[in-house]
């Protein structure tokens, strides 16, 4: 297998994923880089191999998630084979988002998850047709206090301005106050019902009502469009913009290709590719808005294989990744908590976006605190040769020969971690510290230490918070 | 002339006990167990949360079938401390309960690998487990049962087989093994032993019930994957009543289903539940709570269903007592029966 | 402020878990409260009371002692429109300073980069826990954010002494601005070598500091003890934050065990904390802030308290003008907000005040808006 094909994989899945290791990254380039992507694009066809009765055995709270859906959310992350899928869940809980610290029920929030899983790479007009069903969503923007004599706007804003179309494009608007006020109106009527309070038994999930009563029958008129319009009519308009398919295949770019700019700049600020923008938005016309086809275009664009290391790791990513390369937690034990105090502390916390604009990524994710709580994370992980994914790595550079160079180690760590690149500097200065320990003799008791420690420094590098 | 047909047994639901309370007192947390004493008293093991805030949580919890609390034993370890070190009376993932002639509660720890014996007080006195394959060791050990002679039976999950040992801790025999045939497991959970020392165990992952004889001789399997009459999602818990009526909890499919003593379908519950006195206690505090039910939407229909049934349990009044893992609560049914029982008219 | 002084220092103390306002600062004569509190009830010859209606916790004599010394401002009926019971929101509210809606920047973010705009100070923020409250997150603004301050530091899983040294010095290299290039690159660099410097700048508090005063062992004695120890190592540093672990004052049920406890500790540490700066004549430079997130249900569950609203939170310190402000929420049946003491103190006068008459700033840029302010800083 040719280094450069596996470090293509290890691109692949680093972003249409969260990472593997070598092993899986050897197998799944084995089969070929475009049958690779076919599989991660349709999960259906494959198992997850997650043996998830078992888990649910002894994660018991996780029956009928009343609690714990984070550690469901997680644990799929980690353990799934079908990485695309609970990697597109990430995706759209960052944009389609609701926070449990309004919502206050996990298991409505599991419903609104589930949903983002099953739609998540199919149509985007079913896609937004039930994300504004989602009883999580309902409340979360308040339209449920929306009346056909009360508008509340909050949800027809942000389904123009967050979901959809974005606030502009090319310097434009791309709707008025008018059609925010409009769209308001042809919500109206889509609401939940009066919940069961949590005590004494437990929560319950949430329902999504319709009332005719209480929708506004009236003609409205919206982005050029008259007529008396409900929800579907107005997601039918607005699935057909331009502003949508930019706005759709920017957010694409910035999650699996390069950092972009904040979403409340796109009006104003051009996308950084827009070749690779155009693309997208063209397929997302040519397949009828199918998310699975611009992904299709997307993995298999050179402008994605040639973006290597352009995107800061998230939180999430940099927790499960690490987790998934040592190989930790992929059988129940207790403790799983306390891996979610390492992403909030890191400045991400699932089903917690801090706000409706969901998480603001690429440097953003970087301040002191928590680069400081990132590489001690990382480091401490990767430093414990206990893991087996770590001892892998030490079992197969040490069956390169008795003895390894400290060229031999840095790079071998390098690509062993997935082929990570680092900046000329960088490589000499761990090339040095590794020469003051020389050449190594890979059979020695001390030689799993020393494969922990150069993993360590890799992972304190600039170039390791990316992906 | 005319015939009404009367199915042979039926059930009326009686009422609910328990609420959701996720530290201590009257209610459960992630109930997983049931077992009852002589003085019919009921023993109730919640699993509980590893969440920090929920102290104890981790518990077993002694009341009377009219919902009087009699008292609550063990508490939970912190995960970082949750190994053979950790003290005695506490538990990580307890998974299964059973009372001993002389009142003494044992309780299974399926991540501890013990056995921990609790008095009629309540105080721990004792605890014994080894991890491991051979003779007397186990791993994750998931259902407990005691015969007439105080043996130990004891479901040893991860090695897909039934121990039996004497309540000190002695290994005496077992049988089993990994597989779907008749005599093996894939990972069992719950059993029980009926009044002729007969064995049956829900064979988790097989989607079945088997029916040994006390020496682990096979006598009877039924049961498999699916959700129709007399198919099985994973259940969980198995009672025998006097009559030999087999109840069992078919967790997945979040109902419970019954059987002749030959393994035949006879029905199905889905659940009942209504407002149980603790229940009603938590409600009256809050004006909210209050407000919220008045206006709640499908509250009677939603509410009665069971969620997550994982553990049953029968007494000799032919009371059928559900446990509910995730709604925190025990639904209570009677058996009636179609003989006419004398009486005026 | 005569310039021989130092710059004010702020300290928040955050009660996580929502600690029972009714029971912290007592109504004890009112003839609804035994009513309410059948169990949980603190008997009136127990309260430490202030006047013939209101009295401390009696766990929380050392507060008390404060507080008769004129050094407590108690925040009674404090609050936000449209009470929410939820923790995480609650908090957020708390955090942001923004009851309407949800936003990302802390209050004490926007008010450091007013403190410091041109980011010559690294340590003028410093957090003591788990991880940086939003209170302190804003745009350009780094914190140090502290879990024990001895071994504060990056490559902490690093064996050996000689080793972590080596690793640091790489660590310093690698994270120069002349590696890589671009407007990232150099934030990132900045920012790891920010850390770094913070790291080694806080490492040396301890090492200078030495005191008479003996802290507890709870974690949140142990943070106050490093924030003494960092305010008296002179960093400059003008904003220091911890508190206590989530869903620590959480109290549901066996409320009669775990909160005198907690009080206990929590006012210990903070009596030791002010002796601490007194002895090292230090006193006069630091107030306190203590708050939770909301109130607790009048009406006890049997064993604890729920999720309620209304509360009461203090501002400590020599400075502070002491006393009662706001008004005791009434505890008439019809005068509860479903339940609740009904808030009549926007927690964003404190937040004024404190921002205005002690930090020197301007309130309504940091809160959004103007609020009436006390005049409760001498």
């Amino acid at each position: 297998m040719a280094d450069n094909d596996i470090a293509l994989m290890a691109h692949l899945m680093r972003r249409a994923g969260f990472g593997a290791q070598y092993e899986e990254l050897e197998a799944r380039a084995a089969r070929g880089y475009e049958t690779a992507v076919e599989e991660l694009l349709h999960p259906e066809d494959h198992s997850n191999g997650m043996d998830l009765d078992l888990a649910e055995r002894c994660f018991i709270e996780w029956n009928h998630f009343i609690r714990c859906v984070p550690e469901y959310i997680a644990w799929r992350m980690i353990n799934s084979r079908n990485q695309l899928e609970e990697k597109m869940v990430l995706f759209w809980h960052g944009i389609l988002c609701t926070a449990d610290s309004k919502t206050q029920s996990y298991v409505t929030s599991q419903a609104e998850l589930d949903m983002l899983r099953r739609r998540g790479m199919g149509n985007f007009r079913d896609l937004l047709l039930e994300i504004s069903r989602d009883p999580a969503m309902v409340y979360f923007l308040d339209n449920c206090l929306s009346h056909k004599d009360a508008i509340n706007e909050n949800y027809g804003r942000e389904l123009l301005e967050l979901f959809s179309m974005g606030v502009g494009m090319d310097g434009e608007f791309n709707y008025t106050e008018d059609d925010v006020k409009e769209c308001a109106r042809a919500f109206t009527g889509w609401t939940i019902a009066n919940g069961i309070p949590g005590q004494p038994y437990g929560r319950y999930s949430a329902q999504f009502v319709y009332n005719p009563e209480d929708h506004d029958e009236g003609e409205k008129t919206f982005l050029g469009h008259t007529g008396n319009f409900n929800g579907e009519d107005i997601i039918d308009i607005i699935c057909q913009q331009p502003a949508t398919a930019r706005f759709i295949s920017r957010h694409l770019y910035s999650f699996f290709v390069a950092d972009e700019a904040q979403v409340p700049s796109w009006m104003n600020t051009p996308p950084r590719d827009p070749d690779t923008i155009k693309l997208l938005e063209e397929e997302y016309f040519r397949s009828g808005y199918d998310i699975r086809s611009m992904l299709r275009v997307l993995f298999n664009s050179d402008a994605f294989k040639d973006a290597r290391f352009s995107r800061i790791k998230g939180p999430i990513e940099t927790v499960i990744g690490t987790l998934r390369l040592v190989g930790d937690w992929n059988t129940p034990k207790p403790g799983f908590e306390s891996i979610f105090d390492e992403m909030k502390h890191m400045g991400q916390e699932i089903l917690n976006p801090p706000s409706v604009e969901g998480w603001h990524t690429g440097k953003e994710w970087i301040d002191g605190g928590t680069l400081v709580r990132r590489i001690n994370f990382i480091a401490d992980y990767v430093g414990d040769v206990s893991y087996p994914g770590i001892q892998d790595i030490v079992q197969k550079l040490a069956a390169e020969g008795p003895t390894i160079s400290p060229e031999g180690l840095v790079e071998g760590c390098l690509r062993l971690l997935g082929h990570y690149e680092l900046a000329d500097e960088t490589h000499q200065m761990l090339v040095e510290h590794a020469r003051k320990s020389g050449e190594l003799p890979t059979n020695t008791r001390e030689f799993p230490d020393q494969v922990g420690n150069m993993l360590q420094m890799i992972v304190a590098t600039k170039e390791y918070l990316y992906a | 002339m005319v015939t009404t047909e009367i199915a042979p047994i039926t059930f009326q639901y009686s009422h609910t006990i328990g609420r959701q309370e996720n530290r201590s007192g009257s209610g459960f947390f992630y109930p997983v167990a049931i077992t009852r004493d002589a003085d019919n008293r009921l023993y109730v093991l919640s699993r509980g949360s590893e969440t920090p805030a929920f102290f104890p949580c981790k518990r077993v919890t002694v009341f009377t079938v009219d919902e009087e609390l009699v008292r609550e034993f063990g508490q939970k370890v912190p995960p970082e401390e949750a190994d053979d070190s950790a003290p005695a009376g506490t538990f990580m993932w307890p998974t299964a309960v059973a009372v001993d002639s002389a009142g003494n509660a044992y309780v299974a720890d399926e991540w501890l690998n013990r056995i921990t014996i609790f008095d009629r007080e309540g105080e721990c006195v004792g605890k014994w487990g080894t991890l491991g394959d051979g003779d007397g060791e186990f791993n994750r050990p998931a259902g407990l049962a005691f015969d007439a002679a105080d043996n130990l039976y004891l479901v040893d999950s991860a090695n897909h087989r039934v121990q039996v040992f004497t309540k000190e801790g002695k290994f005496l025999s077992q049988w089993g093994g990994q597989g779907d045939g008749e005599g093996e497991f894939s990972y069992p959970w719950g059993i029980e032993i009926d009044r002729h020392g007969d064995v049956y165990v829900a064979d988790w992952r097989n989607d079945r019930i088997q029916k040994f004889a006390p020496d682990g001789r096979f006598l009877m399997q039924f049961g498999a994957s699916g959700q129709g009459d007399g198919e099985f999602y994973r259940p969980t818990g198995v009672a025998v009543d006097p009559e030999g009526i087999i109840y069992v909890t078919d967790f997945k499919n979040d109902r419970l289903q019954v059987f002749d003593a030959e393994g035949g379908f006879i029905a199905k519950l889905t659940g009942e539940a209504t407002l149980s006195k603790w229940g009603r206690e938590r409600v009256q505090l809050d004006p909210t709570i209050v407000r919220g039910r008045e206006l709640a939407q499908g509250l009677q229909e939603r509410e009665k269903l069971f969620h997550g049934p994982i553990a049953v349990e029968v007494d000799d009044a032919g009371r059928v007592f559900v446990v509910e893992c995730s709604r925190q609560r025990l639904q209570v049914f009677r058996k009636q029966k179609a003989l006419f029982g004398g009486g005026p008219l | 402020m005569t310039s021989n002084k130092k710059d004010p220092v702020l300290v928040i103390l955050q009660m996580t878990g929502a600690y029972d306002a009714l029971n912290t600062f007592i109504p004890y004569s009112d003839p609804h409260y035994p009513d309410y509190r059948p169990v949980l009830q603190i008997s009136p010859e127990d309260v430490l009371a202030v006047d013939d209606k209101v009295g401390f916790h009696p766990a929380m004599a050392p507060l008390k002692e404060l507080y008769d010394e004129g050094k407590v401002a108690v925040m009674q009926g404090i609050g936000y429109p449209n009470p929410i019971r939820s923790h995480f929101r609650s908090l957020d509210i708390w955090h942001t300073a923004e009851p309407e809606k949800m936003v990302t920047d802390g209050w004490l973010g926007k008010a450091i980069r007013d403190l410091d705009p041109d980011k010559e100070n690294i340590l003028t923020a410093v957090n003591f826990g788990r991880g940086l409250p939003r209170a302190l997150a804003a745009p350009g603004v780094s914190v140090a954010s502290v879990g024990d301050l001895a071994s504060y530091g990056v490559l902490t899983g690093i064996d050996g002494e000689e080793q972590r040294m080596d690793a640091l010095d790489i660590f310093g290299r690698m994270y120069s601005p002349l590696i890589g290039s671009g407007a990232v690159n150099d934030y990132l660099s900045q920012t790891g070598l920010d850390a770094l410097r913070g790291a080694d700048i806080l490492r040396t508090a301890p090492e200078i500091y030495s005191s008479g005063v003996e802290y507890g062992g709870s974690p949140f004695a142990q943070w106050l003890k490093n924030i003494a120890q960092v305010h008296l190592a002179d960093f400059g540093t003008r904003v220091l934050y911890t508190g206590v672990n989530p869903g620590t004052f959480d109290t549901h049920a066996n409320q009669n065990i775990t909160f005198p406890k907690l009080w206990g500790d929590v006012t210990n540490a903070i009596s030791d904390f002010y002796q601490d700066l007194k002895e090292h004549n230090a006193n006069e430079e630091v107030v306190m802030l203590l708050f939770t997130e909301f109130g607790r249900r009048v009406k006890e569950n049997g064993s604890g308290t729920d999720h309620g609203s209304g509360g009461v939170a203090f501002v400590i310190g020599d400075a502070v003008k002491g006393g009662l402000y706001g008004e005791y929420p009434s505890l008439e049946p019809e005068k509860l907000d479903e339940g609740d003491l009904r808030w009549n103190n926007d927690f964003r006068s404190t937040y004024a005040t404190l921002l205005e008459q002690w930090m020197g700033l301007d309130a309504n840029p940091v809160l959004g808006g103007t609020y009436e302010q006390f005049d409760l800083i001498k």
